[in-house]
C-alpha cells in the first residue's frame, strides 16, 4: 500500500532520512519509533509530498505520491499544528474537511458521532476557535479530521501526544476500528512504546535516518529487542 | 533596570529578521507620500500655524494604529515572570522604557524631513518635541488601556456556536478567505484601518472638489485589493499541509481570493456612488475602478502568490502587520505600481466616461481569464512547489 524506494532527504548535508527498501502492506498497523531526529517526522512528510526527496520516491496505492495527487482523497494525515486551519471552529474545519472530501452535511454528522467519546464533549458547540482550543483537543480535532474521510491510508505523528491518559487508549481503539472495519493501512508514529506495543502488528525502528529494525509484532505483547535497544542507547 | 532595557533591545534587534524592517520602512514611506500630497495641495508652502497643525493631526492615526495592534506588554514574560524581578522595578522599567520603545520614536522620525522642509526651523523643533512627548504620553494610555491584569488573560477570539454544520458556513473552502479576515485582528486591522483611512481622505477631497477627490477614490476603492492580494498565500502557508494533504486545489484557493477581492472592491465602490454623486465625479468611475483592481490588480498581485511565508493571523507584534512575514516582493509590486498609474493617469489624462470604459473593459477581460490564468499560477507553483512549501514548514 505503501511502498518507498531508494528514499533520501539530506538536511545541510547530512542525511535525515536514508531507507533503500519499505513496503508496508495494506491492512497493517504499523509502528515507527525512534528518538528524536530520527527521521519519523521526515519519512512522513515525503509519504505525504509535503517535502522533496534528494532521491528516491515513495508510492501509495502504486502511485508515486510527487506524481500524482490521487492519493490525497483516500488519505487520511494529521503530523502537526499546520494541518489544522486555527481561526476556524472544529465545527467548520470539519466541514471544511467534508466539503473537500464531497462528504454531506448529514453522512458528516453521523461519522462525527463515532467521535463523541474522543471528543469528551469539549470539542463542538463551544463557539472556540481552533486556536483557542488547548493542546490536547487540538491533538484530537486533528486526528478525527484525519480519520473522518473513512480513509485508505491513515498516517498520524505521534498521536498520543497532549492525551489523557483516557484519550490515548480511545485514539487506540478508534485506529484500531478503523483498521479492522475499513482494512485502513495506518502508520503511527510515538514515543510511547506502550502504545505502539499495544497496537501496531509491525514495528520499525529509525535512528538517525536509517531503518534499524522492521519486525511483525503481536499487539498487547510486549517487546524485549525493542526496549533493550533503548535502555542500551542511554547508558 | 539596565539588565531589563539589555534585554529588551536584544529581544527587539535578535527577534528580528532584516525583512521585518520592511514593514516599519514601508509605513515611514507612506507617511511621507501623505506629507507630500498635503504639501503639494498646499502649492508647496504651508502657513506656519496650518502648518503645526497638519503635522500634529497625525498624533490621531499614530494613536489608533498603536490602540488597534499594540498588545499589552505590561505583563512579565514567562522567562521574566519565574524569575525574581520585583513588581516595582517593572512598573519602572514599563514607564521609563516608554521614552525609547520604538513605537513612540516612529513618528517624529517619519515626520522629521517634511517637517524641517517645509516649515521654520524652531517650529520644527518645537513640533518634533511635542509629537515625540505626544507619542511618548499615547503610549502610556495604550498601556493602561490595554492592561489586562497581572495574568493578562488574553480575550480570545470566538465564533457563535454552530447547531449544525453546513448552515454554518456552506462554503468551507471560501471561508478560509473571509473568516481569515473577519478574525485575525492583525488582517482586519490592517484592512479596516486603511480603508477607513482612504474614505476619510476620500470624502475630504471629494468635500474640497478638486480632482484628487478622484484620486482617494480610487485608492479607497483599491485598498482592500491590494492589502490582501500583498500576503498572497501568506495565510494558506500557514496551514498549508491541511490544504495539501486534501484535494483542494491551489487554484480553487487563488480563485476564492479573485472572488474575495471583488467583493471588498465592489463593496467600497457601492458605498462612494451616492458620495460621488454629492461630491460631483463620474457615477461611471467607482464601478469601472472596482472591476480594474480587481480584474486586473488582483491577478497581478497573485502572479507569484506563492512565493511567501507563513503569516502569523495571531501574532501580537506592532509592526509585524504588513506583509513583513510574507516575503517582500518586488515584482508585485512593480506591477501593482503599473496598476495604479494605469488607475490614477487615465481619468487625469482622458474624460472620466472614457476612462471608466478602458478601465472597466481592462477589468472585465480580467474576469473573463482568471480562471485560466490562476491555473497556470498553480501549474508554476507546482513545478517548484517543494521549494515554497518547505519554507511554510520551516517556520
Amino acid at each position: 500500500m505503501i511502498k518507498l524506494t531508494e528514499l533520501r532527504k539530506l538536511y545541510h548535508g547530512v542525511a535525515a532520512l536514508d531507507v533503500p527498501e519499505l513496503t508496508i502492506n495494506e491492512g497493517e498497523i504499523v509502528g515507527l519509533v525512534g528518538n528524536n531526529g530520527a527521521g519519523k517526522t521526515t519519512m512522513m512528510r515525503l509519504m505525504l509530498d509535503l517535502i522533496r526527496a534528494d532521491r528516491g520516491f515513495a508510492e501509495i496505492d502504486g502511485m508515486r505520491v510527487d506524481q500524482d495527487p490521487t492519493w490525497k482523497s483516500f488519505t487520511g494525515s494529521y503530523l502537526d499544528s499546520t494541518f489544522l486551519v486555527e481561526f476556524y471552529t472544529p465545527e467548520e474545519f470539519f466541514d471544511f474537511v467534508a466539503e473537500a472530501y464531497g462528504i454531506p452535511g448529514d453522512e458528516l454528522r453521523r461519522r462525527l458521532q463515532s467521535y463523541e467519546a474522543l471528543m469528551n464533549g469539549e470539542i463542538l458547540g463551544k463557539g472556540k476557535l481552533i486556536h483557542d482550543h488547548s493542546n490536547g483537543n487540538r491533538q484530537k480535532i486533528g486526528i478525527i479530521a484525519a480519520m473522518l474521510v473513512n480513509p485508505r491510508v491513515l498516517i498520524l505523528d505521534e498521536p498520543f501526544n497532549y492525551l489523557d491518559p483516557s484519550s490515548q487508549i480511545v485514539v487506540a481503539r478508534l485506529i484500531r476500528e478503523m483498521n479492522r472495519d475499513l482494512g485502513t493501512t495506518c502508520l503511527v508514529s510515538s514515543h510511547n512504546l506502550t502504545s505502539i506495543n499495544d497496537l501496531c502488528n509491525r514495528i520499525l525502528l529509525l535512528e538517525k535516518g536509517k531503518l534499524l529494525m522492521d519486525k511483525p509484532h503481536v499487539p498487547g505483547s510486549t517487546d524485549d529487542e525493542l526496549e533493550s535497544y533503548f535502555l542500551e542507547a542511554v547508558r | 533596570m539596565k539588565s531589563l532595557s539589555r534585554l529588551q533591545l536584544r529581544q527587539f534587534f535578535r527577534g528580528k529578521k532584516g525583512r521585518d524592517l520592511i514593514g516599519p520602512a514601508i509605513l515611514i514611506l507612506y507617511f511621507w507620500i501623505i506629507e507630500l500630497v498635503i504639501l503639494l495641495e498646499a502649492g508647496g508652502k504651508l502657513p506656519p500655524l496650518a502648518g503645526a497643525l497638519v503635522f500634529l493631526s497625525f498624533f490621531i492615526p499614530d494613536f489608533i494604529l498603536k490602540i488597534v495592534f499594540e498588545r499589552d506588554h505590561t505583563v512579565m514574560d514567562a522567562f521574566l515572570k519565574t524569575r525574581p524581578v520585583p513588581q516595582e522595578l517593572w512598573d519602572r522599567f514599563l514607564v521609563v522604557s516608554q521614552f525609547w520603545y520604538p513605537a513612540n520614536l516612529a513618528l517624529p522620525v517619519a515626520l522629521a524631513p517634511a517637517c524641517f522642509m517645509f516649515l521654520p526651523f524652531p517650529l520644527s523643533v518645537f513640533i518634533l518635541i511635542v509629537l515625540y512627548l505626544g507619542s511618548v504620553f499615547g503610549g502610556f494610555l495604550v498601556m493602561l488601556l490595554k492592561h489586562r491584569g497581572t495574568y493578562q488573560s488574553e480575550k480570545s477570539a470566538s465564533a457563535k456556536p454552530a447547531r449544525t454544520f453546513k448552515s454554518t458556513t456552506g462554503h468551507a473552502i471560501f471561508g478560509l478567505q473571509s473568516k481569515s479576515v473577519l478574525r485575525s485582528k492583525r488582517l482586519r486591522g490592517a484592512i479596516i484601518y486603511l480603508t477607513v483611512w482612504m474614505f476619510i481622505m476620500f470624502v475630504m477631497n471629494g468635500l474640497q472638489g478638486d480632482n484628487f477627490g478622484e484620486l482617494w477614490l480610487f485608492y479607497f476603492i483599491c485598498i482592500g485589493v491590494s492589502v490582501l492580494s500583498q500576503y498572497g498565500l501568506g495565510v494558506e502557508a500557514g496551514f498549508f499541509s491541511a490544504i495539501w494533504t486534501r484535494p483542494v486545489s491551489i487554484s480553487r484557493i487563488l480563485k476564492d481570493k479573485f472572488m474575495m477581492a471583488a467583493a471588498l472592491s465592489g463593496a467600497a465602490a457601492l458605498i462612494s456612488v451616492p458620495l460621488c454623486i454629492w461630491f460631483d465625479i463620474s457615477v461611471y468611475l467607482p464601478p469601472a475602478y472596482a472591476l480594474f483592481a480587481t480584474g486586473v490588480g488582483c491577478p497581478i498581485s497573485l502572479i507569484d502568490a506563492y512565493n511567501c511565508t507563513p503569516f502569523d493571523l495571531f501574532g501580537k507584534t506592532f509592526f509585524n502587520y504588513q506583509g513583513t512575514k510574507g516575503t517582500f516582493k518586488a515584482s508585485t509590486m512593480l506591477g501593482m505600481t503599473v496598476v495604479l498609474i494605469l488607475g490614477i493617469l487615465l481619468p487625469l489624462l482622458l474624460s472620466d466616461q472614457l476612462a471608466a470604459i478602458i478601465l472597466g473593459g481592462l477589468g472585465l477581460i480580467g474576469f473573463a481569464f482568471h480562471r485560466p490564468y490562476f491555473d497556470w499560477v498553480e501549474r508554476r507553483f507546482l513545478a517548484n512547489r517543494h521549494k515554497y512549501m518547505e519554507k511554510y514548514l520551516s517556520r
